[in-house]
């Protein structure tokens, strides 16, 4: 049986009109996912994962000048043909996002528990006093202790990692089907990011949510995903399950992003390579494959023509010439058991 | 369906947004620019382009309205108590309303971003005075004291513009000496004094250049402020006296005649104000473009 | 960011408002006494050299400066400022005549400048981009691309010769006060409003104004609740550095324009009369209101600022 995809994106594609010309951030691109389901999207600043994910709540930064086409359906419906208002009851109601840098993203002058609470007024109706006890229950449910208290204190009162608990529990307030977690342990300690990755994952498990992680750390999301999409220039240039990505990658990319992971099994005189360049966005027209300039297996053909969608395996699609030729690039080596 | 710079298009989004980046909006960008540059042809050229004499008086074809026709021809915006064309004493304005807006600002600039500079980079003392005259002037109010200043020593154009400067040079100071600060600090500044070059080789060679953009931005902006102050004060008869002319002045000139001759006051006012906007148009252009504004 | 308490920087900007002010008595003295000659301007044209050099020693302007200064300044502490040359009385009380006409005026003007402004400012900020904003944006732009006097010309034109509304000259009762307060509102308005607006915007582009809306909150909500409490101390300094500005040059034009009998008004006549003590006496009285008001908007800030860090 062949479960309907919660969210089915379709040919998306986004573009900004800038001075230097038309930058298409997002190209074309297209994924599902499937109730329940964890999948993570990765790649560097610039790749157009954040946009994709901003286009499905079609939140652009104000004055933006952006045309976007495709489709988006989140439970059958088209979220970029609704009006803003019918946008607005899906925001936070029905899908949830948490951003990157919790301290920049609460309000920095409103009390925690009021910047829960005014979700949970506005999309349940809730009055006052019931939003408030809820919203104390949700900063218990993410671990924040004394929340009755607490609530009332403001952001700068708390350490990194509990605003970002914070975020999350505003996030999920109404219980929605679908979390959105854009980098949410970018800006946070190492030994914080493991408590906030188990918390989400906690939470999507209790709550039986979908789960799209995003992030530029491929260890961050093989801990929490299932399924990955890997994007470059605003492409996908491969997708598969995380275990196929890690040990079989079929793109340079992807493979050159698994040797950035350090692996404590590694031996310790074995350098970690980076990729060498920067991602240029992509301004005007653009032949051939887009990571063609960075790419340590390009060929002349690379450069001229866009390179096909090569199935590797079941579920596991690969967008490059390498693959179209059956070859695979080296990747990390992985111990029995690929423990990260 | 094909864009010779980005090979194939999408779909009809692309197209409307291509559109819009094409043409219209380099037209659009050229537009005051355009108008400036017309004000300062005007200015310079002025007498040649004129219909008539600014100063022929023609009694016979006094306080005509505009698209008048008299004796001697037809008149744009009609005609003063005296029978000038109006739009010919406007055009002879021009140059001096121009000048004095563009010496006075220039001026300022010079003494603010001196002082700017210095305050920036040396600290200190000068730091401190430099702020402390800043701050002073900028309490003061200012029209005052220049009624007093003319008053005292006499209205003329020399005046007008050793008294103008004032006005700006605080703004320019505060610009520079913040970004100054801020430029003191990077890397190729410091590589530049431990190589043994001197504070005012530095301040030329390495900071000046830098703070050059929003120096000229708000130069633009100030000039629109130089020209209104201007205004304001040959109009209340203690700037730019007769026979000089400016904008600010014909205005005083058609005042006692505003319930009868509404354009005497209406059109040099009017440009003014496009003169002004001109100016503010292009500042504005200029911070959208760099990112500093919207 | 600040290095000290509330308490501390009242009282170090108001000893820096009064070092402001000596500052600005020194200049008018110096202007006055030391530019210019009072013994001439206050002779009659056609006085002889000898007639003028005999005001000058009974003046005591043979004095070295800084004794004069000293003189002046001492009489200055007392009230003294001289008589008027014409009015035959004392130059302050001149002075503090028209004193509050000018305020009645400004302040009029500043609440209709600060409403619209601030009110369409912070509308088009939060709507940047809209219809709404295009609009007004041209409009307030063109607003302070005019001088105020002139905006006021153009109104009495239009009030004389076909409304016939309201007075355009003179105090004649609270109707005299509308067309200027107009006047002075439209181009300090049109001011705050593209300040406010810029400063709305930014605090549009900041994450937390995005988070806000992917909370599906309603416009309405957004601008009240979290946008207006953050801009909200830039908008109200804002209106007051304007009042500042009015009052260093538009405010004393418009009110030349309209015969308004305040300051501005009171400095003119007193310049075509070669009024000397009564020109020096409104510079330093309003110049010390200048100060005074930029004081207190620092202040104020300032002690805006310390309540929402405590907070």
């Amino acid at each position: 049986m062949i479960q309907e995809p919660l969210l089915d994106v379709r040919n998306l594609r986004v573009r900004f009109e800038t001075p230097r010309g038309l930058l298409r951030a997002v190209d074309g691109v297209s994924f599902s996912v499937a109730p329940r389901e964890t999948v993570g999207i990765v790649g560097e600043s610039g790749s157009g994962k954040s946009v994709t994910m901003l286009s499905v709540l079609r939140l652009f930064p104000p004055l933006a000048r952006v045309s976007v086409s495709g489709q988006v359906l989140f439970e059958g419906t088209d979220l970029l043909r609704l009006s803003e208002a019918e946008l607005r009851e899906v925001r936070g109601a029905k899908i949830g996002m948490v951003f990157q840098d919790p301290l920049t993203s609460l309000n920095p002058a409103l009390p925690v528990g009021e910047q829960i609470a005014e979700s949970l007024r506005t999309h349940r109706g809730l009055s006052r006093g019931a939003a408030r006890r809820r919203a104390e229950e949700l900063l218990e449910l993410v671990g924040i202790p004394d929340p009755g208290r607490r609530a009332d204190d403001l952001p700068y009162r708390f350490s990194g990692g509990m605003r970002q608990r914070i975020m999350i529990a505003i996030a999920i307030a109404c219980e929605p089907k679908l979390l959105i977690a854009d980098e949410p342990t970018s800006a946070l300690d190492v030994t914080v990011q493991a408590q906030v990755l188990v918390l989400l994952e906690r939470l999507q498990r209790e709550l039986g949510m979908s789960l799209i992680m995003i992030s530029h750390d491929l260890g961050v999301i093989a801990a929490t995903s299932r399924r990955v999409l890997v994007m470059y220039g605003g492409w996908i240039v491969e997708r598969g399950s995380v275990e196929e990505i890690l040990e079989r990658p079929g793109h340079p990319y992807s493979a050159a992003l698994t040797r950035l992971v350090p692996d404590l099994d590694q031996p310790r005189d074995e350098p970690l390579v980076p990729i060498p360049g920067q991602p240029t966005p992509v301004v005007g027209h653009m032949p051939g494959c887009r990571f063609a300039a960075r790419c340590g297996y390009a060929m002349d053909r690379c450069r001229e023509e866009t390179p096909p969608a090569v199935a590797l395996a079941t579920e596991h699609i690969s967008l490059c010439w390498l693959s179209a030729d059956g070859i695979r690039p080296a990747p990390a080596p992985t111990p029995a058991g690929g423990r990260r | 369906m094909l864009d010779a710079r980005l090979g194939r298009i999408e779909d009809v989004e692309e197209a409307r947004a291509l559109a819009r980046q094409g043409t219209l909006s380099r037209a659009g960008d050229l537009f005051w620019p355009a108008v400036i540059v017309a004000l300062v042809l005007l200015a310079l050229t002025g007498d040649a382009l004129a219909p008539y004499s600014p100063t022929a008086q023609d009694v016979g074809a006094r306080l005509l309205p505009p698209f008048a026709t008299s004796g001697r021809g037809f008149h744009l915006l009609g005609t003063d108590p005296l029978g000038r064309d109006l739009l010919s004493t406007m055009i002879a304005g021009t140059r001096l309303s121009l000048f004095i807006g563009a010496t006075a600002t220039f001026i300022g600039l010079v003494i603010g971003v001196g002082l700017g500079m210095a305050a920036g980079y040396y600290g200190g003392a000068v730091d401190r005075l430099v702020m402390r005259l800043a701050e002073a002037q900028t309490a003061m109010p200012m029209f005052l004291v220049a009624i007093l200043f003319l008053v005292v020593l006499g209205p003329s154009v020399f005046n007008v513009i050793v008294l103008l400067p004032a006005l700006v040079w605080p703004a320019f100071a505060r610009l520079v000496r913040a970004e100054t600060l801020r430029l003191r600090e990077t890397l190729y500044v410091e590589a530049a004094v431990a190589t043994g070059c001197t504070g005012p080789q530095i301040l030329w060679a390495h900071i000046l250049p830098n703070v050059a953009p929003r120096v000229a931005v708000l130069t633009v902006i100030e000039v629109g402020h130089v020209m209104l102050a201007e205004a304001g004060l040959s109009f209340l008869g203690i700037g730019v006296q007769p026979p000089d002319v400016t904008w600010g002045l014909l205005i005083a000139r058609g005042r006692p005649y505003l319930a009868v001759a509404w354009w005497l006051v209406t059109m040099p006012g009017v440009l003014l104000g496009l003169a002004v906007l001109a100016f503010n148009m292009l500042a504005r252009r200029f911070e959208v473009a760099s990112g500093s504004a919207a | 960011m600040h290095a000290q308490s509330p308490g501390r920087f009242v009282v170090t900007r108001i000893r820096d408002g009064a070092g402001i002010l000596l500052l600005v008595t020194v200049v008018i003295f110096l202007l006055g006494y030391g530019l210019g000659d009072p013994a001439t301007l206050m002779s009659p044209v056609d006085a002889t050299p000898e007639q003028i050099e005999n005001l000058r020693r009974l003046l005591g302007l043979d004095r070295p400066l800084y004794v004069q200064f000293i003189d002046y300044f001492g009489h200055l502490l007392r009230g003294d400022f001289g008589e008027s040359l014409w009015q035959y009385r004392p130059a302050l009380p001149i002075v503090l005549e028209a004193l509050p006409f000018t305020l009645l005026l400004t302040a009029t003007a500043l609440v209709l400048a600060g409403l619209l402004g601030g009110i369409n400012g912070t509308l088009a900020g939060f709507w940047a981009g809209s219809r709404f904003d295009r609009a007004t944006n041209f409009l307030t732009v063109a607003a302070v691309s005019v001088p105020s006097f002139w905006v006021g010309l153009i109104l009495i034109a239009i009030a004389a010769v076909r409304i016939q509304l309201f007075p355009t000259s003179g105090f004649t009762g609270w109707q005299s006060l509308v067309l200027p307060a107009v006047t002075l509102a439209v181009v300090h308005g049109g001011r705050i409003h593209l300040l406010v607006r810029s400063a709305t915007f930014e605090e549009m582009t900041k994450p937390y104004a995005m988070v806000a809306r992917s909370k599906g909150l309603p416009d309405r909500l957004i601008l009240w609740k979290h946008v207006l409490r953050n801009t909200s101390v830039t908008v109200a300094t804002t209106i007051g550095w304007e009042y500042v500005r009015m009052l260093g040059g538009a405010a004393f034009a418009v009110e030349v324009v309209f015969a308004w009998p305040g300051v501005g008004q009171l400095m003119i006549n007193a310049a075509n009369r070669h009024d000397f003590p009564v020109l020096q006496c409104a510079v330093i009285v309003a110049g010390a209101f200048v100060v005074a008001t930029n004081a207190l908007v620092d202040i104020g800030y300032r002690l805006m600022d310390a309540r929402l860090r405590v907070a």
